[in-house]
């Protein structure tokens, strides 16, 4: 993140982050904001919010993250978090099939009741244990890469792969995130959600067009990240 | 009620202006007559509080109809005013010496003791009972007014006023929970109170070893922890008089019988409370006021962590016999009102329906073996004040013998926050018992229940308290986008054990066991907000995260701790905190904020009915989404029956376009073959006079030519004859030349023969 540039117009978004327990939302969160990893994070209970910047070359974001708790249990509170975000980070652990399976859970779920045109990423965590290989030789990951992109794209949603223990791939997410962010949906804090109702269509009509930007970019993602 | 009457609508920077001025200058009972009720204004809305304003930019907000009923306001400052007569009676009465009526019962063993006021009042609210704090000036309704000068007391101000006057007044609390534990027990069957007996007895003999050993002046040194606490305890700031003054007789007056010492001596109570429980006892103090110990649940808790690896819920709910299905205490099970439901307020009264439920669900099919593996996850570095060394396994243990109690429950992310505190203090079965009290007696457990209802009450209730004692502070949150489900969520569910300092963390638990969990957790929520609203209000979204998480409790820092302070931080190791708090000032703090119970109810109501309204708003939701999507497959169909008419549409007109194309083509052919027929037909009607005419000409010529023909021959023939005649001639002649010479032959043969003779 390089320094601040007064110059460039500057605005917040509303970012949450959902996905199973453990699968390492807070340690993405903590990655991204303090560029920081603990081994032994203490679970999320309720929520927890941060902020960080995120320049682009056109306009600063400044993201309003909301970390909430992946228990099961908790996830009659998730309406109360998501509610009014413009982006929402779905992470599964690329180790644990289960967690994939949730993730479509919050991801049809945010499609049905969150803020029309929201930015969605769906996010496998723990890349590195994906390289690590158990006693048998067998790769630690459970979730292959084009599975879970065939399904994003299928969705619509952005997809990445990241470690937050390594970092790899952690500011990708945010930044692609911001460069999706339809400028309509951009609102000055203040007059807060007074514009997300009205720029619904409009919202939707260039989230049509941030997909297919997406999809694009999964050609050149795979391109560099090997 | 001529307050009442007082417009509701006031415009919202006087409101503001005013809560402000409550903050710093601290009106004393009685010293402002006229003022009119802040409580009208302060009804304004709940709703809509983001269009509040602070400043003159707004008119005067306009709702009200739904937000403002006269008869609650009504009813509200009648509550008040009572409550502040209230608090002045007790107070004096409790310096003249111990209130008078049903003190000296015994409670344990009797049916609830109601003491007499109860049965004069003609108010039906079940609640009743603690009423009686307030003696004289009990009745609600039309008497009140009579007894006690009304709005004496500026009401908004006694929510945060000094701890002298608020002592009594937040009695309250403390004495609703004793009496609603006192009334649980009343209905408890013989059994249970044996078992309850049993306990008092038990926790009696530990205290009384505690007291020996502890209170013997022969050993002010002694470095002993109570002896059911094995592991080191921190300091936790457990007040100021832990070496000196530890009133024996007090604690031990309150291990006897809790509810006597609530009922006849509340300002002594809350007064030590607030000045901390001392460590030594903390552990037995805490399981007489919660009165949660029995040592048949503790035989109980054992037997079943003794079953094998296999075992599930259902194996293990024999073993919890009576005290098995756990049942939250009515109150906050989510939509039933306290008020006017005294069913809703038997703990069996719904068992038939939950004990068939309760057995069904993931937690009640998860084995002993995976219920370990789910909460050793949460574990280790992962538990709060890991850094002080509980036990491990205990804590373990207690969780899982919950999820095994109470399958609906199971596991919670957040129960081994809510334990720590507790097995720092006592032996894990203690602990256990204790546990399972806060969960179900002191409702813990509606917060984790399926969808957390009763979580989302307390945060209701929060923020309606914050718009009252804070309203300027609440506005700048939600203009801020900060709702308290972002940082007041973990207070309620791991009762601030989840990032606070522990020293701070243990005084929150004395006076939760004593008032309640909504009471206290309220209580230090709010006194922290007021605390911090200055730095607070200069905050934008970015630094209040951080803040609210972490830096409440700051303000309560000690920059210069006393000697003594330091010496007990340093005597108990303080578990590795550095800082020293001011515990006993935030505990004060907290008990100068004044919530009463019908604050607390009507609240509830307003939330329940709130909860009715988005359930039917999502129901409405639901229906306009169904018959949507029906629309929406309706005109789907028609637009695909639409596209084929279309299409059909399209087909027909292509079909014209080719038969026209054909058409013109041949109309054309048809024109053409036309101009033909017309040249044939001139030809046609040209060709037999040339004909004739060519005709003619042949005739003539062939005739010309059978002339000459005819003439031709004619001349061939008389050739023909002329040259018969020749050759008739040319025969006759012949004949004669054939004669002459056959007459020549002859005349030769002779010669020959005259010369051959010869
Ligand atoms: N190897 C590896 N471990 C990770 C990674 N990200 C997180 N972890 C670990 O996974 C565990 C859970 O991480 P958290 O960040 O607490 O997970 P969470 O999704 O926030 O969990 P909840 O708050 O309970 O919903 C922690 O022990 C982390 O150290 C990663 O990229 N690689
Ligand atoms: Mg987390």
């Amino acid at each position: 993140m390089s320094g601040p540039d007064n110059s460039k117009p500057s605005s917040s978004v509303k970012l949450v982050l959902l996905g199973e327990a453990a699968v390492g939302k807070s340690s993405l969160v903590l990655r991204f904001v303090n560029n920081d990893f603990q081994e032994n994070k203490e679970p999320t209970i309720g929520a927890a919010f941060l902020t960080q910047k995120c320049n682009l070359p056109s306009r600063t974001i400044k993201f309003e993250i909301w970390d909430t708790a992946g228990q099961e249990r908790f996830a009659s509170l998730a309406p109360m978090y998501y509610r009014n975000a413009q982006s929402a980070l779905v992470v599964y652990d690329l180790t644990k099939p289960t967690s994939l399976t949730k993730a479509k859970h919050w991801v049809a779920e945010l499609q049905r009741q969150a803020s029309p045109g929201i930015v969605i990423a769906l996010v496998g965590n723990k890349l590195d244990l994906g390289a690590i290989t158990d006693d048998n030789g067998n790769s630690l990951r459970a979730i292959s890469t084009e599975d879970a992109k065939s399904y994003a794209e299928d969705e619509g949603l952005l997809f990445f792969e990241t470690s937050a223990k390594t970092g790899e791939g952690v500011k990708d997410v945010f930044e692609a995130i911001a460069g999706e962010i339809p400028e309509s949906a951009l609102k000055s804090r203040g007059a807060a959600g007074a514009g997300m109702g009205g720029g619904r269509r409009e919202a939707e009509g260039v989230l049509g067009g941030a997909v297919d930007l997406a999809r694009e970019g999964f050609g050149a993602k795979e391109g560099c990240a090997c | 009620m001529s307050p009442v009457s007082e417009p509701l609508v006031t415009t919202d920077n006087k409101r503001a202006s005013f809560s402000a001025k409550l903050e710093n200058n601290i009106v004393e009972t009685g010293s402002t007559p006229a003022v009119k009720s802040p409580l009208s204004q302060r009804r304004i809305s709940t709703s809509s509080l983001d269009e509040v304003s602070l400043i003159d930019e707004l008119p005067p907000s306009k709702e009200g109809p739904s937000n403002a009923p006269e008869p609650t306001t009504a009813s509200i400052i009648t509550r008040f005013s009572r409550s502040s007569t209230a608090s002045s009676q007790t107070t004096s009465t409790n310096s003249g010496g111990a209130p008078k009526p049903s003190t000296a019962a015994p409670v344990s063993r009797k049916p609830p003791v109601v003491p007499t006021p109860v049965q004069e009042k003609p108010a039906p609210m079940r609640r009743s009972p603690f009423s009686w704090l307030s003696r004289a000036a009990t009745p609600k309704e039309p008497p009140q007014p009579k007894e006690a000068p009304k709005s004496r007391r500026a009401t908004n101000s006694s929510i945060v006023s000094n701890a002298s006057t608020s002592t009594t007044l937040n009695s309250e609390l403390l004495l609703a929970r004793i009496e609603a534990n006192k009334e649980s027990i009343s209905k408890a069957d013989a059994h249970e109170k044996e078992e309850l007996l049993k306990g008092t007895d038990s926790l009696r003999e530990s205290f009384r070893k505690i007291r020996e050993r502890e209170g013997s002046p022969q050993s002010p040194t002694s470095t002993t922890q109570s002896e059911t606490t094995e592991e080191v305890v921190p300091a936790a700031g457990s007040g100021t008089n832990t070496d000196d003054q530890i009133d024996w007789d007090l604690w031990q007056a309150v291990v006897e019988d809790p509810y006597k010492i609530a009922s006849t001596m509340p300002t002594e109570l809350n007064q030590a409370i607030q000045a901390g429980i001392p460590q030594t006892i903390r552990g037995t103090v805490w399981q007489s006021m919660a009165q949660s110990k029995s040592i048949e649940l503790e035989g109980m808790y054992r037997e079943v962590l003794a079953l094998g690896p296999q075992a599930t819920a259902v194996d293990a709910r024999p073993l919890f016999g009576s005290y098995w299905p756990p049942m939250t205490a009515a109150p906050s099970s989510p939509g039933s009102s306290r008020l006017g439901s005294p069913k809703a307020s038997s703990p069996k009264s719904d068992t038939s329906s939950s004990r068939t439920t309760f057995l069904i669900g993931e937690w009640a099919k998860k084995t002993m073996a995976q219920l370990e593996k789910v909460i050793k996850k949460d574990l280790g570095d992962r538990t709060s004040f890991g850094k002080y060394k509980v036990d491990q396994k205990a804590l373990l243990n207690v969780c899982k013998a919950y999820a095994l109690f109470d399958p609906e429950i199971g596991y919670t992310q957040g129960m081994t926050f809510v334990a720590t505190p507790l097995l720092m203090n006592m032996p894990e079965e203690e602990a256990f018992c204790l546990f399972v009290k806060l969960m179900c007696k002191y409702n813990l457990r509606s917060m984790f229940q399926e969808r957390m209802k009763g979580l989302e009450l307390r945060l209701y209730q929060f923020d309606r308290l914050l718009e009252d004692v804070e309203p300027r502070l609440s506005v700048h949150l939600k203009r801020q986008g900060i709702e308290s489900s972002l940082y007041a969520a973990q207070w309620f569910l791991t009762l601030f054990t989840y990032k606070f300092p522990l020293q701070l963390v243990l005084r929150v638990f004395d006076l939760l066991f004593s008032e309640g969990v909504e009471g206290a957790v309220l209580k230090f929520g709010i006194v922290l907000m007021t605390k911090n609203s200055e730095a607070l209000l200069g905050k934008d979204f970015e630094s209040l995260g951080p803040f609210l998480k972490e830096k409440l409790f700051d303000v309560y820092l000690d920059g210069a701790p006393s000697a003594t302070l330091l010496k007990e931080a340093g005597f108990f190791g303080n578990g590795g905190e550095k800082e020293v708090y001011r515990a006993n000032l935030m505990v004060q703090d907290a008990c100068s904020v004044k919530i009463t119970r019908e604050m607390l109810l009507k609240y509830e109501v307003e939330w329940t009915e709130a909860e009715r309204t988005k359930r039917l708003n999502e129901l409405e939701l639901e229906n306009l989404r169904h018959s949507n999507a029906q629309l929406s497959a309706k005109v789907k169909k028609l637009e695909d029956e639409l596209e084929l008419v279309n299409k059909e549409h399209i087909d027909l007109l292509n079909g014209m376009v080719v038969k026209n194309m054909e058409n013109s083509h041949l109309s054309d052919e048809n024109a053409e073959l036309a101009r033909e027929v017309e040249e044939l037909k001139k030809v046609v009607e040209s060709q037999p006079m040339e004909v004739e005419a060519k005709f003619k000409a042949e005739l003539d010529r062939l005739m010309a030519r059978q002339l000459e023909v005819h003439q031709e021959n004619q001349s061939l023939e008389e050739q023909m004859l002329e040259m018969e005649k020749e050759l008739v001639e040319t025969k006759m002649r012949l004949a004669q030349v054939s004669n002459e010479h056959d007459v020549l032959k002859n005349k030769w043969s002779e010669v020959k023969k005259t010369i051959t003779a010869d």
